[in-house]
């Protein structure tokens, strides 16, 4: 495989992200806040559209037009680019990423033994992929829209792993830390990146959002071989969302709740796989149909 | 493996019972920020970023942690280590996104009330100390003297900053400052 591009370019845009998140802490300016709610150069203000849509769901008071500005130009972002924050900016992705890496590596070195004490075939470490386990994630986001808008409370802003995590790295780590714990060892329970695909509903939110996203993974039919590397080693969401474009051999077929992290074109080595701008406008001419000809 | 599994998904259960029931707990009154919403709204509105924390040019501001159940995450001023020094700009106030702390006059914040515990006090134990009235942004008008003497906080006037709690002179600051119930 070789050196390994796009992951390497994964991991460093993670810890830069990281870093302006830090930057505060070394006295710089440029971006204060969390990747809740930002100001950048004290100019623009970016919010996280879930964050924004469960404020304005307990208090409908407070929508403006600074606020619906600042909401708005993420929403756009978010719907070209699909669920890309999951995989390219969350830190706390990072830090399940990095944890999923130790225990599989542990659960290597102490492979599983049968009732005769011979040691099984080290498994591949995945999330439950069942219908039921990976909806889990919707529900929950339902059940938090409907109790923030009862109890008039941004319910997620109280209990996302990820933004303690972020107020943890910033103001310091206080009770919370058992939530992130519980977190991490839940993934190591119930398989790795259980959280991000299963459970967390802004991740659900960013699937629904990016349902019509520009920026896509390009799946060529005619040069797929259909090995099944991608879906069943790289993808660490789930096979689910390769699986069927793969297998009936239809780019369209690519789940929604794909983050577009790169790491099933990386692993792909007839090609198959690739970056692609999606026109949401279906074109005049098939421009497969010209190359046809 | 198995075993070892099932155990960690029980001492989870507890770990996230423990933490449910911190969750539980009354969150105590915590003085906010200037121009802060009535509590309610204010916690629902808040959006926990952290930015008024970030921009406070005197870090002032702290942010809630677990302990304090569902105010985590929300700005708070802890007077005794740092009060409020009511800067010209209020930083917090414009950067806030979703406008929980809204725009005030610097006349008109309302954080808290300063309240002296005259048992305690160096002044009215005839000591002569006059910090809190000299230190006051709204001298004269917030902390009054009697007699040039002995400290008394006019609830109308006192916006509740605490550099009075700040540079009060005995071990345990006699003056107080609780935060507002504007209900």
């Amino acid at each position: 495989m070789g050196v390994n591009f796009l992951y390497i370019a994964r991991l460093f845009a993670r810890f830069l992200f990281i870093f302006i998140l830090l930057s505060p802490l070394f006295g710089a300016t440029f971006f204060i806040g969390t990747f809740s709610s930002a100001a950048l150069f004290g100019q623009i203000h970016l919010s996280d559209p879930f964050a924004g849509l469960q404020i304005v769901l307990s208090n409908p008071a407070s929508i403006f037009t600074s606020f619906a500005i600042s909401i708005g130009i993420v929403l756009v972002v978010y719907a070209i680019i699909g669920r890309m924050f999951c995989s390219w900016v969350c830190p706390l992705g990072l830090l399940l990423e990095i944890t999923d890496k130790l225990f599989s590596i542990i659960s290597d070195k102490f492979p599983r033994k049968d009732k005769e004490g011979f040691s099984l075939k080290p498994e591949i470490r995945r999330p439950y992929e069942k219908a039921v386990q990976r909806n889990t994630k919707y529900v929950l986001l339902v059940i938090i829209l409907v109790v923030g808008l009862l109890a008039s409370m941004p319910v997620f802003e109280l209990f996302s792993p990820m933004a303690i995590f972020m107020r943890m790295m910033i103001f310091g780590i206080g009770l919370e830390l058992m939530l992130i714990a519980v977190v991490v060892i839940s993934n190591w329970v119930y398989g790795s990146a259980n959280w991000c695909s299963n459970i967390c509903p802004l991740g659900a939110f960013y699937s629904i959002l990016g349902s019509k996203r520009l920026l896509r993974i390009k799946l060529q039919e005619s040069e797929c071989v259909q090995c099944g590397k991608c879906y069943e080693q790289a993808c660490k969401y789930g096979s689910w969302i390769l699986k069927a474009a793969v297998l009936e051999r239809d780019t369209n077929k690519i789940s929604n709740e794909c983050t577009n992290c790169g790491d099933c074109i990386a692993v792909c080595k007839h090609n198959a796989l690739g970056f692609s701008i999606h026109s949401p406008i279906p074109m005049a001419i098939d421009p497969k149909q010209i190359s046809a000809k | 493996m198995i075993r070892l599994r099932k155990w960690s998904a029980v001492i989870l259960g507890m770990i996230a019972f423990y933490f449910m029931k911190s969750f539980k707990k009354t969150s105590a009154q915590h003085i906010r920020p200037p121009g802060a919403l009535p509590e309610d709204e204010f916690l629902a509105t808040c959006m926990r970023c952290g930015q008024c924390a970030q921009v406070c040019p005197y870090k002032s501001i702290l942010i809630a942690d677990g302990a304090s159940g569902f105010s985590i995450g929300t700005p708070y001023i802890k007077a005794r280590s740092k009060p409020c020094f009511l800067c010209k700009d209020l930083h917090c106030v414009e950067t806030c996104p979703s406008k929980a702390l809204s725009h005030v006059k610097q006349e008109n914040i309302t954080m808290g009330t300063a309240k002296i515990d005259i048992d305690n006090c160096n002044a009215w134990l005839g000591d002569e100390c006059k910090m809190c009235y000299l230190s006051c942004p709204h001298m004269d008008e917030a902390i009054q003297l009697i007699d040039y003497k002995k400290p008394i906080v006019s609830s109308e006037s006192c916006v509740g900053c605490g550099i009075c709690e700040y540079v009060c002179v005995r071990p345990t600051a006699s003056i107080v400052v609780s935060a507002h119930y504007r209900t």
